[in-house]
């Protein structure tokens, strides 16, 4: 889809990128990513044409960049810019509609199109619409932005550190809601930032930078396991094996979970048990096979397995959601001091387990030390 | 209350201005009880009216020139290929206002000649500061972030400045243009020594003859006349700009 070859960037004396060359698949997340002056963002300005390489070249779908006119290239991509860049003086409606607009859609199909993307982002056209920017929180305006990249429905987009301007709790929220819309629309997306935990959030690929040059190009999952060279391991840090286990999901490392009812579990504090092996936790379902409580085996004595009281649990502290990351589900097990956590569904039914044995067994495969 | 209020006041004002300018009687009657004595109340040779409509003539076609052709320059030295006259073009329109307007008639009339088209000349090259001025500061302060996002939209460079920097910067440069209009107002009434007409003639008049009546006709019509404006400008740019709270 987008495909950089030898690409060369001289900014008054300086070499901001130099010598590029990868590519990013059609309908992934390419995350650009490094300290500041590393050339992320003008690798990411040279696509659109906002700035012209030095040498080289850069291709979209097989075509030169150059082979097109600068602004018609520029409305068939959508761009959202670091400081929301939305304009001051244009109502909500007026702002997600400018390419439209610029493109010379007729004005009832650039309406309808702008209240379908307003409810897309979330946002209620009939109290959105009319609003100027400054009457939006930053959240608003950064959605709003990504609406108005959104709106002649390009292939691809580009952002350059959307969310870099909200605050933490926002940030996680923008974030989720926009791996949540990729998942529906599948666009091609180049995204730069300096925030690894977002690079882990949301990339299907990274890529991490450093005065100009790609160190790494990888899955992230890849790029934590094995660092290429010093600078990647300082990059991603040492609590790199914690981040890994942000970038697996619970519904892929869950085992099967064993269940049993509250008058079962009456009969099971003392129990003969011949093999040595696992011991799981027996999670205590209700009639609706809700959870609401577990047994937790006794470790210290092997035989006859013998079972700690009775222990009730609200499944909103102790469960995981099946697409919860692995790093949540080790939070949950630390914070709880169990083995292992129930993973249940919305209605709080017990669909497996993580266990505590499992991430650390997935730790030591992937990490090189 | 307050609504009423504020359209009422303007409209009785307004109402007692043109009273004044039109009917000789009312304005004899104003000035004798303002300047008792034996003197001429009413200025003989020309109706106030029509001092009035050369005044307001005066004004419209130098500040209308001021307007276009500071803002026509403002532009010109924002813009890539201007860039360089920037400095040189703010220099030359800051000594401009330094001139007191009777020497740029004076340094007018052996060129042109006298009447209407020195005045014009003398008022256009006076008022075209705060034209120019207003246009760069307020094309300037464009957030450079906005105009960022204006190119990454895909727009050219004259939808920019169309859709984007005029816009943000009318309100700077309408405060630039209104301030313009307001000092020609005043000024205006030097042009006639240069026998442009206008408000000054009646001025002038008084002074020579001594008559303190005269001098308030013309002083009073100019600066109501520059209230005037200056309000009505304003409910423009309130109208304007209200809608939008930024």
């Amino acid at each position: 889809m987008i495909e950089f070859r030898n690409v060369v960037k001289h900014y008054g004396g300086q070499t901001a990128v130099d010598s590029v060359s990868f590519s990013i698949a059609r309908a992934e997340v390419c995350v650009l990513i490094g300290p500041s002056g590393c050339g992320k963002t003008t690798t990411l300005k040279l696509i659109n044409r906002m700035l012209e390489p030095s040498s080289g070249e850069v291709l979209l779908d097989g075509y030169p960049v150059a082979s097109f006119e600068p602004e018609e290239l520029r409305r068939g991509i959508g761009y959202v810019i670091q400081s929301v860049g939305l304009f001051p003086h244009m109502s909500v409606a007026e702002n997600v509609g400018i390419v439209p607009r610029l493109v010379k859609w007729e004005r009832s199909r650039r309406e309808r199109r702008t209240d379908e993307l307003l409810d897309l982002i979330g946002l209620d056209p009939a109290q959105y619409r009319r609003k100027y920017p400054s009457e939006l929180s930053g959240g608003e305006a950064q959605r709003v932005g990504v609406a108005r990249a959104l709106a002649a429905d390009p292939p691809v987009l580009l952002m350059d550190e959307p969310f870099g301007a909200v605050d933490p709790l926002n940030r996680e929220t923008l974030q989720l809601e926009f791996a949540a819309l990729q998942r529906k629309l599948r666009k091609t997306v180049v995204f730069v930032t300096h925030d690894l935990d977002e690079a882990i959030r949301l990339a299907d690929h990274v890529v991490i930078m450093r005065e100009g040059r790609i160190l790494q190009h990888d899955q992230p999952a890849q790029v934590l396991a094995s660092p290429a060279n010093e600078f990647v391991r300082q990059f991603v840090g040492v609590d790199r094996a914690l981040k890994r286990l942000a970038c697996f999901e619970v519904g892929d490392h869950m085992k099967r979970a064993e269940t049993i009812t509250r008058e079962e579990s009456r009969n099971r504090l003392n129990e003969p048990n011949g093999d040595g092996g696992y011991h799981p936790i027996l999670w205590v379902t209700n009639r609706d096979q809700a959870l609401v409580g577990m047994l937790e085996p006794e470790l210290n004595r092997r035989s006859p397995l013998a079972y700690r009281p009775y222990v009730e649990l609200h499944p909103a502290e102790v469960g995981v959601r099946p697409a919860a990351s692995l790093r949540e589900a080790l939070s949950r097990i630390l914070g709880q001091g169990l083995r292992a956590v129930p993973v249940i569904n919305d209605e709080g039914r017990v669909l497996g387990e993580v266990r505590l044995s499992d991430i650390e067994e997935l730790n030591q495969t992937g990490i090189t030390r | 209350m307050k609504r009423i209020g504020a359209f009422v006041l303007p409209v009785l004002l307004v109402a007692g201005f043109s009273v004044f300018v039109w009917s000789e009687g009312v304005r004899e009657l104003v000035l004798r009880s303002m300047f008792p004595g034996r003197i001429s109340y009413i200025y003989e040779r020309v109706t106030l009216a029509r001092l009035l409509s050369q005044h307001v003539a005066l004004v419209a076609v130098s500040s209308g020139l001021a307007a276009a052709v500071g803002v026509a320059l403002g532009v010109f030295v924002t813009r890539p290929i201007g860039r360089d006259f920037h400095p040189i073009v703010q220099d030359i329109s800051s000594v401009a206002q330094t001139f007191p307007p009777v020497a740029v008639l004076a340094l007018a009339v052996p060129a042109i000649g006298f009447g209407f088209a020195p005045s014009i000349v003398a008022l256009f090259v006076y008022s075209i500061l705060p034209v120019i001025n207003n246009t760069i500061s307020g094309l300037d302060s464009v957030d450079p972030a906005v105009i960022e996002a204006s190119r990454g939209m895909g727009m050219k460079r004259g939808q920019i400045l169309w859709l984007t920097e005029l816009p943000l910067a009318a309100r700077v440069i309408f405060a630039g243009i209104r301030t313009s209009l307001v000092i020609n107002i005043g000024t205006a009434t030097v042009g006639a020594v240069v026998g442009a007409g206008g408000l000054g003639t009646v001025i002038v008049s008084g002074l020579v003859r001594d008559n303190s009546a005269y001098v308030f006709t013309g002083a009073a019509t100019a600066a109501f006349l520059a209230f005037g404006l200056d309000f009505v400008i304003g409910r423009i740019q309130n109208r304007l700009y209200d809608a939008r709270s930024d």
